[in-house]
């Protein structure tokens, strides 16, 4: 009998079931979204939603640690293998302690490693590009991103800006994170919530005043001889360029 | 004269100025205020010609009182000219930090009236943004040759880095550049000529290296006005980092600026990929425990433009090769073309549990199409792979074309 997990398909649901999987999971099992799971023959299914939690040992607390992080950055990828894998990587790790995460040669290991690394690379990138235009006293960014980044930024800009009040929006999932001056929240865009948070399609003065200044810092500081449009976009991709101050009259 | 004027002078004047990466320091947002200093190594932006953009990089003034040769600001050149309040750099600083555009300050300047009273502006810039505006970003300040030691203390406590450029690889081309008059441009050269029988606890007076700044201090040449070789340029730089803890040296390929000056040289491109070069050598001392006299010899004193400097040593010392991947230690993997600390750390790791193969090297990031040459697995060598010196150098041969390389180097900065 083959054993398969499901939960719910929502980081939350997946961080949850990371605790149980710790003690259940065994090299071969697999993981899925319950909408993402198509039943077959001779399979043990059990929902992880059901279950209750379990403790970890003290030994094992900062293995465990380790471990989530990695999972849940390669559940934010989107890649739908690593979470199938996860009942497997969780099981090798279990054996092989922190060095498993070089053994790049258990299949689960280098799936799971490989996405978290695409959403790790594109959360830094991030970190880096991802503007904000002033209305009023709030900040507001809308950002493109390929994986799910919103978890990495929120702690980010809140060590960043801790004083100010601001909203990171991220475009492609209609959702965002709220930040007062004290605490960060999950929002959910609509156009009514955009419009009641005074976000206006329209800039203010100052405002446009400040960002022609970037521009024009940006582009005087290219040095003309030197142009390479082509090593510029390997380090910035014209897909993250609608959202980029300095660039995004350039996509049209 | 507007703000907007004053930018598009002071930031064209500074663009030449190679470095751009911040190393973190650990400066940690004021109470009430905002920023730290932590998350250096970000790019914000990447330029038309693709360099990251992280600090605000910008002069205070392009005024100045001297004339070196190689320079666009120096006084005979018939330029716009411009200067910043320090209220007006603080403010732009300010409002780009708080739309993520940026991670910090760099400022530089031009020395008008007296390099003190250029140092007192710098400082006031300084003071308004940690004191008044409670910034905890990175700031990284150039010391002006000449100003007191009082006044380099003063910014150099404000700052994350302090730097001089000390421009020219040896004192010969100083003297044949810069402005007679500029003599104090010297004393940092000076310093580190001399520098072999400083103490540690001298250093730490001297004012080459204000011992605030916890991000160091780092350095900029200029490759290619003058005709000092690779191996001079190589050697200068190790002695930085070993005997001033340089945290960095920056190359900056000359571009004739001054076109008609008779002390320059008449180039037709600026050396691109010797600059690009020279980075590589760099980093091979800061991170393969390289020494400058392994990278280049008095009889090659100049680095191979179609080879890296790694594939380079590898070339010159092909008798070492091929090392066993499952035996070799860690500081011969390092020294292999294609295998970077990260892979040599994994290769250590995984080669515990198991003999590794070919395969599994893929699989951990070695770039084979150039490690196959030098290594065994299980004392095998990788198959139609070549032995010989003539088809090894021919493969590891690059184009011309420096390629997508800043990613190497500011990552690391
Ligand atoms: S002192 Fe500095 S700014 Fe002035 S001319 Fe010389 S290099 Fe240029």
């Amino acid at each position: 009998m083959n054993k398969v997990y499901l939960f719910d398909g929502t980081l939350k649901s997946y961080n949850n079931s990371l605790r149980k999987l710790w003690h259940l999971a065994q090299n071969g099992e697999k993981l899925f979204s319950k909408g993402d799971y198509h039943p077959g023959l001779f399979e043990t299914v059990i929902d992880l939603d059901y279950l209750n939690e379990l403790q970890i040992s003290k030994k094992e607390t900062a293995l465990f640690k380790d471990c989530c992080r990695t999972l849940v950055y390669s559940f934010c990828s989107g890649e739908k293998e690593a979470v199938e894998v996860t009942p497997s990587f969780i099981s090798y790790m279990r054996t092989n302690g922190r060095k498993g995460f070089y053994h790049l040669a258990e299949p689960s290991v280098r799936i799971v490693t490989k996405a978290a690394k695409r959403t790790g690379s594109e959360a830094h990138k991030l970190k880096g590009i991802l503007r904000f235009r002033k209305f009023g006293t709030l900040f507001y960014g809308q950002y493109f991103s390929k994986t799910f980044v919103l978890p990495m930024l929120g702690d980010h800009f809140k060590k960043r800006m801790p004083n100010e009040t601001w909203i990171i929006h991220d475009s492609e999932r209609e959702t965002g994170l709220y930040y007062d001056g004290k605490e960060l929240r999950q929002a959910f865009f609509d156009k009514n919530e955009l419009a009641e948070l005074k976000i206006q399609s329209e800039k203010t003065k100052a405002e446009d005043e400040i960002e022609k200044l970037w521009k024009k810092y940006f582009n005087t500081i290219a040095i003309e001889t030197r142009k390479n449009p082509k090593l510029q976009q390997s380090f910035m991709p014209r897909q993250y360029w609608r959202y980029i101050v300095e660039v995004e009259e350039r996509v049209g | 004269m507007d703000v907007m004027k004053k930018l598009e002078i002071l930031s064209d004047s500074a663009k030449y100025d190679a470095s751009c990466s911040c190393s973190g320091s650990d400066r940690k947002t004021p109470n009430g205020g905002l920023g730290n200093g932590k998350d250096c190594g970000i790019c914000h932006s990447w330029s038309d010609d693709g360099r990251c953009v992280s600090l605000f990089k910008i002069l205070f003034t392009n005024y100045c009182i001297y004339d070196c040769a190689y320079c666009v600001n120096r006084r005979s050149n018939d330029i716009l000219r411009a200067s910043f309040t320090p209220r007006e750099v603080a403010d732009l600083t300010i409002e780009f930090y708080k739309r993520n555009y940026i991670e910090g300050l760099f400022l530089s300047s031009g020395i008008m009236k007296n390099p003190d009273y250029t140092m007192e502006q710098l400082s006031e810039t300084l003071r308004i943004l940690r004191d008044e505006y409670l910034f905890g970003g990175y700031i990284h300040v150039k010391a002006i040759p000449g100003a007191s030691k009082e006044l380099i203390d003063k910014a150099g406590a404000l700052a994350d880095r302090i730097s001089v450029n000390i421009e020219l690889p040896s004192k010969e081309s100083l003297r044949l550049l810069t402005d007679k008059k500029h003599t104090d441009i010297f004393k940092p050269m000076k310093l580190i000529t001399d520098g072999v029988s400083q103490s540690v606890a001298e250093r730490k007076k001297s004012r080459f290296a204000p011992r605030f700044a916890p991000a160091g201090q780092s350095t900029q040449l200029i490759v290619g006005a003058t005709p000092e070789t690779d191996m001079t340029i190589v050697k200068l730089s190790e002695a930085m980092y070993n005997k001033f803890a340089l945290k960095r040296v920056y190359y900056s390929a000359f571009i004739p600026v001054n076109a008609g000056d008779k002390r320059l040289p008449v180039l037709r491109e600026p050396p691109l990929l010797r600059e690009h070069r020279l980075y590589q050598a760099d980093f091979l001392m800061r991170q393969y425990h390289f020494n400058a006299d392994e990278i280049l010899t008095p009889d090659k004193p100049m680095l191979d433009i179609s080879l890296d400097p790694k594939a380079n040593w590898a070339l010159n010392n092909f008798h070492l090769f091929p090392v066993e991947i499952n035996k070799a230690d860690v500081e011969m993997l390092l020294r292999v073309p294609g295998i970077g600390p990260l892979s040599a750390r994994r290769i250590v790791a995984a080669r515990r549990g198991h003999y590794l193969n070919f395969d599994d090297l893929k699989k951990i990031g070695v770039v084979l199409k150039r490690a196959g040459y030098f290594i065994t697995c299980k004392g095998k060598r990788m198959p139609a792979f070549s032995e010989k010196y003539q088809s090894v150098y021919g493969a590891l041969a690059e184009n011309h074309d420096p390629g997508p390389y800043q990613m190497k180097l500011f990552e690391t900065g």
